[in-house]
């Protein structure tokens, strides 16, 4: 992304190492930075995954398992 | 920018035989491309079932890890059974797409099971996700797209006609299929074409629908109803060999004819293991036209009569939920030893396997107790009301699947051998990416003297799951 539409955020040197360490040992993100732009990215999503199903959409979602002779 | 891009093309229920059928009478030369230049395997899919296989070929693990056994769940409470549909939420261990996200590469998922909500994958900011065809809702995500898109996202055939798509003509089930996947290739194309991503994934689950209702099309004699269908496909992996520098086929499992249809679920009842409920269902009346075309079967009538039967999961002591799970649910050991006893004397169960030897792993728990593995020439279904064996020819899945990789800089490792679990690690290590550290495979391409880097990206995907889905499966 380039540089003029990133912004510094400052957080505690202690939380940082943790960062810094959790990035090291799981190696699942390049840097600290990126760790923290994805997990806001997850925090601020709109649609989130607490959608629940509605008896309506489980019956709908069955009936179409069943049509295809899955339940 | 994009340094390299992989395309995923799943063929639902198509094995290497089954592919070569069709290939032998028409000619697709952008599938035949893939396999006459690129690399192919064969690989075993057990038990052979869409969202027990997907999310394994997805992960590179299998369920014990990544806690799908089906399109449910089975929660037990004070010794009862409780059946709900999985979301994208019980997804236990982080799909491909979902491990390219955390390392800032963007994806498009295309009809892939268990992507319902979006919102409950791990970095879908950075994704683009079409709904697939059992997700309650018709979506595209994000959200601002349904604008551009949404009116060319037809629902599932399933829900189109009014009745049970079982109730049709065979032309009329042939053509809404057709129709069905000719309003969504236009999506298909534009995101493939315009999208901004590393990996493309697109599962075609039309394929498999049409071998479970045409056993002609496995066997070879009638082909050509999967013509149109086929032809999309191939024009679609046409254009994904010019976008993509490397392009998987892949399916979850193949396809086999089979004679018998039993139902384990009737003979759980007939042993007094099973309760079932009956309730009102006016609904099934609008299924007489369906009725009056086509030939008569046990299944059709009984879609007619307004009565439905279901099984009391949480009155029953044993019971089966999803046919090609092959899985058989017991409350207690006592029901356990009871159902090995009844279904091990049948001889339409080719064995009985212990799911511990196929399931390892923190979600082994939620397996189901037994697996039922058919005989060659038989069918499962769940229905609990009805004689226990019947003579019904259909498509069924069948555990052999394939794997086939083209593309630049494609070479497959020393001793390269494919499983279920390859898929995923080797999409990775093209894109220059950490593969899993849990994975049960490894790459099935590049050099076995530089082998890629591994990340756990469990830990952070629980984390993140937690935001996601405000619960850790």
């Amino acid at each position: 992304m380039p540089s003029e539409n990133m912004v510094e955020v400052r957080i505690s040197r202690e939380l940082y190492e943790k960062a810094r360490k959790f990035v090291e040992e799981s190696g699942a993100f390049k840097s600290v930075d990126e760790l923290v732009e994805f997990l806001l990215n997850e925090v601020l999503e709109e649609e989130s995954g607490e959608q629940g199903l509605t008896a309506e959409d489980e019956e709908k979602v069955k009936e179409r398992l069943r049509s295809l002779g899955y339940i | 920018m994009v340094e390299r891009r992989f395309c995923v093309i799943g063929l639902d229920g198509v094995g290497p035989r089954n592919l070569e059928v069709v290939l032998s009478s028409t000619p697709l030369s952008g599938l035949s491309r893939i396999l006459a230049r690129g690399f192919r395997w064969g690989f075993q899919s057990v038990p052979p079932y869409t969202p027990i296989a997907w999310t394994s070929l997805f992960t590179g693990v299998n369920p014990g890890v990544h806690g799908v056994f089906g399109f449910n769940v089975v929660e037990w409470r004070d010794g009862r059974a409780w059946v709900r549909l999985a979301t994208s939420c019980d997804v236990a261990y982080p799909r491909v797409f979902e491990a390219l996200a955390m390392r800032g590469l963007r994806s498009v998922v295309v009809n892939v099971p268990l992507t319902y909500p979006p919102g409950g994958l791990v970095g879908s900011h950075r994704m683009v996700v079409v709904s697939d065809w059992a997700s309650p809702r018709v979506f595209i995500h994000p959200g601002g797209l349904m604008g551009r898109y949404g009116g060319s996202l037809a629902p599932p055939p399933h829900d189109v006609v009014a009745g049970s798509t079982s109730m049709l003509g065979d032309r009329e089930y042939v053509r809404v299929v057709e129709e069905y996947l000719e309003s969504r290739m236009d999506v298909y194309l534009d995101l493939l074409e315009t999208g901004d991503y590393s990996l493309y994934v697109v599962v075609f689950s039309e394929t498999d629908w049409l071998m479970h209702r045409f056993p002609g099309l496995v066997d070879g004699s009638s082909v050509g109803v999967a013509y149109r269908v086929y032809s999309m496909i191939d024009r679609f992996t046409r254009r994904a060999l010019d976008y993509c520098d490397a392009v998987a086929l892949v399916s979850d499992h193949g396809f086999r004819v089979s004679k018998y249809l039993v139902s384990l679920n009737a003979i759980l009842a007939r042993e007094g293991l099973l309760r079932s409920k009956i309730y009102l269902n006016p609904g099934k009346l609008r299924n007489i036209a369906g009725l009056l075309r086509g030939r008569p079967s046990l299944r059709r009538i009984r879609r007619v009569i307004p009565l439905s039967v279901r099984v009391d999961y949480s009155r029953s002591r044993a019971f089966m939920v999803e046919a090609s799970s092959w899985g058989i649910y017991a409350a207690d050991p006592q029901a356990l030893e009871a159902t090995r006893r009844i279904l091990g004397s049948l001889e339409y169960v080719k064995g009985l396997l212990d799911p511990r030897r196929l399931y390892r792993g923190p979600q082994a728990w939620r397996a189901p107790q037994l697996l039922a593995v058919p005989r060659g020439d038989t069918s499962y279904w769940t229905y609990p009301a009805t004689k226990p064996v019947t003579e019904e020819p259909q498509g069924e899945h069948d555990t052999t699947a394939l794997l086939a990789l083209y593309g630049d800089n494609i070479e497959p490792a020393e001793e390269a051998k494919a499983s279920i679990h390859s898929l995923t690690p080797t999409i990775l290590a093209y894109l220059g990416q950490p593969t899993p550290k849990h994975a049960e495979a490894k790459p099935l391409t590049g050099e076995a003297t530089q082998p890629p880097s591994q990340a756990d990206y469990l830990k952070p995907y629980r984390t993140a799951k937690k935001l996601t889905c405000r619960q850790t499966p």
